[in-house]
């Protein structure tokens, strides 16, 4: 499903003298399927962005229009627009509360009113699409799991909805790196099974070059810049400016760059930096 | 000299009482016993649920042992008259930094500990003052700290925990939830707060914040697996491994690069001793 965002505007205590503008004339296009990175510092609009996708709040002026939809047309229904934009909030294991996995992730898809087989096969679907193992935890208290279990658990929640974008705020942040890779590698997998539109926020800019097709960058409450991750990434400079930073292989790449200048620093995995070092120093010694 | 921290035989359980009655006992710290000096910076790696938190609630008798002792500057943190010492010269800094802040106005954030330990008000003001320099963030004392970024008020609550003039802090994963910049920041004041012979205890999960302690405490299922120089531990691909962590940028980068056929020494650790490695190949 594509979402089309145009003109948005939104302002913070209208009218009040603490009044801030937290987006102004943002306007971006993502297609069906697509994968997009948010960067921004703290403060930046990006997670105001995210709660007007899923209208949790409207905007002053502009227009939102997800798949057919226009979403900021007041006559519109929420809930219908809920369902179909998943929102993963920052650390989602905070709202865990159910005595059991499996309960605790039923708990969405039964408020619009899923019931019995089709239930229960949408919770198991959810459960196992976060790589984690079915039978094994869908009777246990969610609170008995490992920081990274949890959160997978709070991810089958949003999952089993079916929505057909998902919004994922900070979805790595405080795991340890190999709950980071699980975490990772479920984003991907949902991506490329589920065929999801996906929006990621994040400041982990290694994990962005590693899974996102486009970065949006935003700084106050502006859209900045909008490309790929090698356009986006190889402006190292103004993203500094902004309290950004680069992929840790690209950060490196421009640090040795300033001693062998000619040599390409926009690579954006150990991997291509790797390789990348390899050709320079071929080329110099012929 | 006694250590400012001694652990000898820590092992900490958590106790749950099932729904039905049933007791049931946790081990999240396991025989643990360590010292260290004044004045060190050690980092603790280690997964999610391999006892790095709990271990840290022990430093200032947040959690008291199921088994062991801990001693802070020789103090028993089972003694309650010590307690109050304890506490002052442990400071602790956590993740969030929303659940560490409990004013509504900046400065009074910052002097709610001395306030506490009933210092003088003029000495309260300074230490404030001075607390809030340290940080960056004199000129945002008169403001709410929820106007901040989550960088800002990770400064706020560290410069309540140095209010309290500690000999030591522990943070417990500080830059989990900042921005590039704000982890930064918060870096930068971890190594003058060492610099001027702060003890400090860092936990973290960025492998790049490990590597620049004096030394590397790894645990895992409640027990130190490794304990060294970072220099050490990050040379060794199968300890890094068994320990469920990762490698950091630069060792990968250099792994990749040996790999690759390049004659890189295996014993280059950091951003600068890589790239002269790979100027020396020209």
């Amino acid at each position: 499903m594509s979402i089309t965002v145009e003109n948005l505007t939104y302002t913070y205590s209208k009218g009040l003298p603490n009044e801030t503008r937290a987006l102004e004339d943002v306007s971006f296009q993502l297609e069906p399927g697509e994968f997009a990175a948010v960067i921004g510092h703290t403060g930046s609009g990006k997670s105001t962005l995210m709660q007007q996708l899923n209208g949790l709040l409207r905007p002053d002026s502009g227009k939102i229009t997800v798949g057919e939809v226009c979403i900021t047309d007041p006559s519109n229904k929420m809930t219908e627009v809920r369902r179909k934009v998943g929102l993963v909030f920052q650390y989602p294991e905070y709202q865990l509360f159910e005595e059991t996995v499996a309960k605790d992730v039923a708990f969405g898809p039964k408020q619009v009113g899923m019931t019995g087989e089709e239930l229960d096969r949408v919770v198991e679907e959810s459960i196992r699409l976060t790589g984690l193992d079915y039978e094994e935890v869908k009777e246990r208290s969610p609170f008995e799991l490992s920081g990274g279990q949890k959160r997978r658990v709070a991810i089958a929640g949003v999952l089993a909805m079916k929505p057909e974008i998902l919004i994922l705020d900070e979805p790595t942040a405080g795991l340890d790196p190999s709950a980071h890779r699980d975490v990772l590698e479920l984003i991907r997998r949902i991506h490329r099974k589920e065929r999801m539109t996906i929006l990621l926020v994040s400041h982990n800019m290694g994990d962005i070059a590693e899974l996102a097709d486009r970065v949006l960058v935003m700084n106050r409450g502006k859209l900045v810049m909008n490309g790929t991750p090698a356009e986006v990434f190889s402006r190292g400079e103004p993203l500094w400016e902004m309290g950004l930073g680069l992929p840790p292989a690209t950060e490196f790449m421009e640090r040795l760059k300033d001693r062998m200048p000619g040599i390409d620093a926009a690579q954006l995995s150990i991997e291509d930096a790797a390789k990348e070092i390899c050709r320079y120093l071929k080329g110099r010694k012929k | 000299m006694e250590p400012i921290i001694r652990v000898e035989n820590l092992t900490f359980e958590y106790r749950k009482v099932s729904p039905e009655g049933t007791a049931t006992s946790f081990r999240a710290v396991d025989g643990v016993t360590f010292e260290v000096p004044s004045g060190e910076f050690v980092a603790v790696l280690g997964m999610n649920g391999s006892g790095k938190s709990t271990l840290a609630k022990h430093l200032n008798g947040l959690l008291l042992p199921t088994e062991g002792e801990v001693w802070i500057e020789g103090m028993n943190t089972r003694e309650d008259d010590h307690i109050w010492n304890i506490r002052s010269t442990v400071g602790m800094v956590f993740q969030n930094p929303d659940n560490q802040i409990v004013s509504s106005v900046v400065e009074d954030d910052v002097a709610f500990g001395p306030e506490n330990l009933g210092v003088d008000p003029a000495e309260i003001r300074r230490r404030v003052d001075e607390a809030l320099q340290a940080v960056g963030m004199y000129e945002q004392r008169l403001k709410a700290p929820h106007m901040l970024s989550g960088g800002q008020k990770q400064r706020i609550a560290i410069a309540g925990a140095i209010a309290m003039r500690p000999k030591c802090i522990v943070f417990d994963e500080p830059t989990a939830m900042l921005d590039p910049k704000g982890r930064h920041q918060v870096m930068d004041i971890i190594h003058r707060l060492h610099e001027a012979g702060i003890t400090v205890i860092l936990i973290t999960h960025f492998m790049e914040e490990a590597m620049q302690a004096d030394r590397l405490i790894v645990m895992k299922d409640g027990r130190i697996t490794d304990d060294m120089p970072p220099r050490d531990f990050f040379a060794d691909r199968e300890r890094i491994q068994c320990a469920g962590l990762e490698m950091p940028t630069i060792i990968a980068l250099r792994e990749e690069l040996i790999r690759l056929g390049l004659p890189v020494d295996a014993s280059v650790q950091t951003e600068e001793e890589l790239i002269e490695a790979i100027c020396q190949l020209q």
